[in-house]
C-alpha cells in the first residue's frame, strides 16, 4: 500500500522538561523528573500538591509583544505558554515563512478547558461578594472593559489558534480542536488531512495547556484522576501500583508540509505523519470502554493508513497516564491491535517525568518522539518497578536503536482515541 | 459533495438577562425548549451534568439518524462538533466556587483556606465544563465511533465540522455528522462582548443542529456546491470587516448571512449584501447570534429555499474575529 505521507520540518516546545526542541533529548537521556510538589500557587491544604511544573523564567521571550499580549501572559498560562514557544523558535521560522504562501498555510491548535484564575483574584472576588454581587460576571466585565479585540481575563478559545496564525502569517484556515487530551493529537491529525486533501500546503499544528490553577486541580482531583499526595512517586505509568497522574502543562507545534512543499523548495523532514486513527468509545463519559475496542481500532486503522505490519513498529509511545483506567486498557487494546507482535513492541510513557500536558499532551509526545527518532533513543518508564503485564515489553532499561516506525497513542475523557503513525525520514 | 438530512433546535424563548448589575450590562438571551419526552431523552445521572445544548444535540442527532435516508455504519461515521463555549451557568458552574470564598474570608491561614475550598467545590464541575462533553454523550447516545472533534467556539468551528465532514468524503469516501451546539447565556455574552465597543441590542440565542454530509448523490436533499474561508489575519483589530463579496466565485442571487450580535450589525449586513445578491436574509432578528450554529442554521434555512425554488444560496457567516466564510447551497 502506498503511504500518504504529510512531512514535519521543525518542531518547537516548551515542557516542564525542555524549554525548547533542543534541550529535550539530554533530559529525557538523563531520566530529568520535572513533577515535585507545585511551587506556581499555593497548594498547601489540598490533598494533591504534585505537578510539573514549566518552572522556565518565560518573560525575556515575551518581550517584544505587544503589550495586550504580555499583560494577558500574566494570568492566561496557554497563552504565555505558546507565545514563548513560538519566539523560542523564531528564527528558525521565519524562513518556512518567507517560503510559504499566506493564502495556502493554516494553523490547527488544541487548546484545554477555561481555567479563571481566581485566586489571583481573590481580593476583588471577596469585594463582590460582600456586596452581593456574581462576583465571577462582575470581575470579567471589570477586567474587559474598553472594546479591545484582546479579553484581559476571559477569551474565546480561538484566542491560541489565531494568535499563532498571526505569526506566521497563516491565511488558509485557524481551526482550534477542544477535544480534551487528544486535542493536539487531532489537530495534527486533521491538519495531515487538510495538507492530503489539497486545502493547505503547510499546516502549523499543536496545542497548549495547563491545569496547574487551583480550579483545575481541584476539578481533576475530585474526578479521582490526581492522587492524594503521601510523599510517594506520584506518576507511575503501568506500573501495579500506579495511583494516577501527574497534572501538567505544556505548549509546542510542529510545522506540516506537502510533499509538494517540501521538494519544491529544497527542504529536510524530520518525520512524516503516515497514517492516523481517531475513534470514539460511545461507551460513558465517566470511564474508557473497559475492552478497548475502539481504541483497539485507532491503532489498527493508524497502521493500516500507513501501510506498515506490526512486526514494522519499533516504538510504542503510550498515553500511559499512570491512572488505575487507562493504562491496563491501553495495553489490552495494543494487544487487540497487534497481535503476536504486541509482545515484541517496546513500550514506554513519558508522563512520569513531564505529566500530562491534556491538550498539549499529544504534541509534548510527538515532540519528544521527533527527538528521540532523530538520536536513536527509546526511553524507559521511569518509575516503573512491578510491570502490570509481565509479558509486553514494559521497558524498565532505556534502548539505544533506530526507530524507523513509531506510533503514537492518545486517548482522552469521554472516550476519545487518537494515534499516530509516525516514520522516521532520516533514516 | 451532499447533505442527506438537516435537524435542528432553535431557540424559543427570549428574555432579558442581566449580566453586571455594576456596570448594567444585559442582553436578550434566547433558549431551547427541550422535549423531555424524547425516546433519546438522556437518563437523569447524565442529564444533571449536560447542558441544555448538549441535550439538544443529542435529541436532533437521534433524530437525524433515525430519519436518515442512507445506512450509517456507526464504526465509520464520523462525529464533528463545533461548540459554544462550555459554561452555561456562570452561577450554576462557578458560582460556588466564589461562594467559598465568602465563607472563607475571615480565614488568614492559606492551608485552611485551601482545604475548604476543595471540600467545598462541586465533585463534577470537570464534567460539567468538559469542553468535548457534546460529542462524548452524543457518541453515547447515539453510537457513533468515527473520526471525530471538538472544534470552538466561535461561529467558525461550524464552518470547520462542515468542512472536515467534506474532507472525509472526499479522502475517504465516508460519511459524517456535523453537529453545531451553541449554549448562548452570559459567559458567552462575557467573551463574545469584548470585541465591540457598544453592545446594546446585543442577542444571542442556544441552538443545536445536526447534518449528515456524504459523498454520493442518491438521496441527498442538497448538494453542498462550494465551500471557503477568506483570508485574513488582522485578527486582533477590532471592529467589523465586510468582504463576504470577495468569497463569492460567481453571481449568486440568494445569500443568507449571520455573524451579527446587534440589529444594528444585522442590519448593515444586510445592506452589505444587498449590494452583490437580489435577495438577502438573515436570521437575526428572530433567533440572536446562533454561535456555532449560525451556518448549521443558515443552511436549514437554505434548504427551505431551495425547496421552494431558488437555485442556488450563498450562506455567509463572520465570527468575532472577523473571518468570514461561504458554503454555497444547490439542489
Amino acid at each position: 500500500m502506498k503511504q500518504s505521507k504529510v512531512y514535519i520540518l521543525d518542531h518547537e516546545l516548551v515542557s516542564p522538561i525542555a524549554l525548547g526542541r533542543n534541550d529535550i533529548i539530554e533530559n529525557i537521556k538523563a531520566g530529568t523528573d520535572a513533577c515535585g510538589k507545585i511551587e506556581n500557587f499555593d497548594v498547601t491544604g489540598l490533598p494533591f500538591n504534585d505537578g510539573a511544573e514549566v518552572r522556565f523564567d518565560l518573560k525575556d521571550l515575551l518581550k517584544n509583544e505587544p503589550n495586550s499580549i504580555q499583560e494577558l501572559s500574566k494570568i492566561d498560562r496557554k497563552l504565555e505558554l505558546l507565545a514563548a514557544a513560538f519566539h523560542k523558535g523564531a528564527d528558525r521560522f521565519s524562513e518556512i515563512i518567507e517560503l510559504a504562501n499566506p493564502a495556502r498555510t493554516g494553523v490547527y491548535m488544541g487548546v484545554g478547558a477555561e481555567s479563571i484564575p481566581l485566586e489571583m483574584f481573590e481580593g476583588d472576588v471577596r469585594n463582590f461578594l460582600d456586596k452581593k454581587l456574581n462576583a465571577v460576571i462582575e470581575l470579567i466585565s471589570k477586567m474587559n472593559e474598553g472594546g479591545s479585540a484582546i479579553g484581559a481575563l476571559s477569551n474565546p478559545h480561538d484566542l491560541y489558534a489565531v494568535y499563532l496564525a498571526e505569526k506566521f502569517n497563516a491565511k488558509a484556515f485557524q481551526n482550534s480542536i477542544l477535544t480534551a487530551c487528544v486535542s493536539s493529537t487531532q489537530a495534527i491529525a486533521h491538519g495531515y488531512d487538510a495538507i492530503l486533501n489539497g486545502d493547505a500546503d503547510v499546516v502549523i499544528a499543536g496545542g497548549t495547556d495547563s491545569i496547574l490553577n487551583m480550579i483545575s486541580l481541584i476539578s481533576f482531583g475530585k474526578l479521582g484522576v490526581i492522587p492524594v499526595s503521601d510523599g510517594s512517586i506520584a506518576c507511575l505509568p503501568f506500573d501495579i501500583n500506579r495511583k494516577g497522574t501527574s497534572s501538567g502543562e505544556a505548549a509546542g507545534f510542529v510545522i506540516m508540509a506537502s510533499k509538494k512543499f517540501v521538494e519544491e523548495n529544497n527542504l529536510e523532514a524530520l518525520v512524516s505523519i503516515c497514517g492516523y486513527g481517531n475513534t470514539l468509545d460511545g461507551y460513558k463519559i465517566t470511564a474508557p470502554d473497559p475492552e478497548g475496542i475502539s481504541m483497539a481500532k485507532a491503532i489498527k486503522d493508524a497502521i493500516a493508513e500507513a501501510g506498515i505490519l506490526a512486526e514494522e513498529v519499533d516504538y510504542y509511545y503510550a498515553h500511559g497516564t499512570g491512572t488505575r483506567q487507562n493504562d491496563g486498557t491501553e495495553l489490552n487494546a495494543m494487544k487487540n491491535a497487534f497481535g503476536v507482535s504486541a509482545k515484541n513492541i517496546p513500550i514506554s510513557s513519558t508522563k512520569d517525568r513531564h505529566g500530562h500536558a491534556i491538550a498539549a499532551a499529544g504534541v509534548q509526545e510527538l515532540c519528544i518522539l521527533i527527538e528521540l527518532m532523530q538520536h536513536s533513543h527509546i526511553p524507559k518508564n521511569l518509575n516503573l518497578q512491578t510491570p502490570i503485564d509481565e509479558e509486553m515489553n514494559l521497558l524498565q532499561e532505556d534502548l539505544s536503536k533506530p526507530i524507523k516506525y513509531a506510533v503514537k497513542s492518545n486517548f482522552a475523557f469521554g472516550g476519545i482515541n487518537t494515534v499516530l503513525a509516525v516514520k522516521n525520514e532520516q533514516l | 459533495m451532499y447533505i442527506y438530512g438537516s435537524e435542528i433546535l432553535l431557540p424559543q424563548n427570549f428574555n432579558d438577562e442581566v449580566v453586571s448589575e455594576l456596570k448594567h450590562t444585559s442582553f436578550s438571551s434566547g433558549k431551547i425548549l427541550l422535549d423531555k419526552d424524547h425516546y433519546n431523552y438522556p437518563v437523569r445521572s447524565d442529564e444533571k451534568i449536560m447542558r441544555q445544548d448538549t441535550i439538544a444535540s443529542i435529541l436532533c442527532t437521534s433524530d437525524l439518524i433515525n430519519n436518515s435516508p442512507i445506512k450509517i455504519d456507526n464504526y465509520d461515521t464520523g462525529l464533528f462538533v463545533g461548540s459554544g463555549v462550555f459554561i452555561e451557568n456562570v452561577e450554576k458552574h462557578l458560582g460556588h466556587l466564589t461562594r467559598v470564598y465568602d465563607k472563607i474570608k475571615d480565614e488568614t491561614d492559606n492551608s485552611e483556606k485551601n482545604h475548604k475550598l476543595y471540600r467545598i467545590s462541586p465533585p463534577l464541575l470537570a464534567l460539567q465544563t468538559l469542553t468535548n462533553s457534546t460529542m462524548s454523550f452524543i457518541a453515547q447516545y447515539v453510537g457513533l465511533k468515527g473520526n471525530n472533534a471538538t472544534y470552538g467556539n466561535t461561529s467558525y468551528s461550524g464552518f470547520q465540522v462542515i468542512k472536515q465532514a467534506l474532507i472525509d468524503a472526499n479522502l475517504k469516501k465516508k460519511y459524517s455528522v456535523a453537529v453545531s451546539s451553541n449554549g448562548a447565556g452570559e459567559y458567552s455574552f462575557l467573551v463574545n462582548s469584548v470585541h465591540r465597543k457598544n453592545y446594546a441590542g446585543w442577542k444571542e440565542g442556544a441552538c443545536a443542529s445536526s447534518l449528515l454530509i456524504g459523498p454520493e448523490k442518491d438521496a441527498a436533499i442538497a448538494k453542498i456546491h462550494q465551500i471557503k474561508a477568506g483570508s485574513n489575519t488582522s485578527f486582533f483589530e477590532g471592529g467589523i470587516r465586510r468582504n463576504w463579496a470577495e468569497l463569492l466565485e460567481e453571481k449568486i442571487d440568494v445569500a443568507i448571512c449571520s455573524g451579527a450580535f446587534t440589529e444594528e450589525e444585522s442590519n448593515d449586513d444586510l445592506a452589505y449584501c444587498s449590494g452583490f445578491v437580489t435577495e438577502a436574509h438573515s436570521l437575526f432578528s428572530e433567533f440572536g447570534n446562533l454561535g456555532a450554529s449560525n451556518i448549521h442554521a443558515s443552511i436549514n434555512k437554505g434548504i427551505e429555499l431551495l425547496n421552494s425554488g431558488d437555485e442556488k444560496v450563498a450562506i455567509l457567516d463572520r465570527d468575532i474575529y472577523n473571518r468570514e466564510t461561504l458554503v454555497v447551497l444547490t439542489k
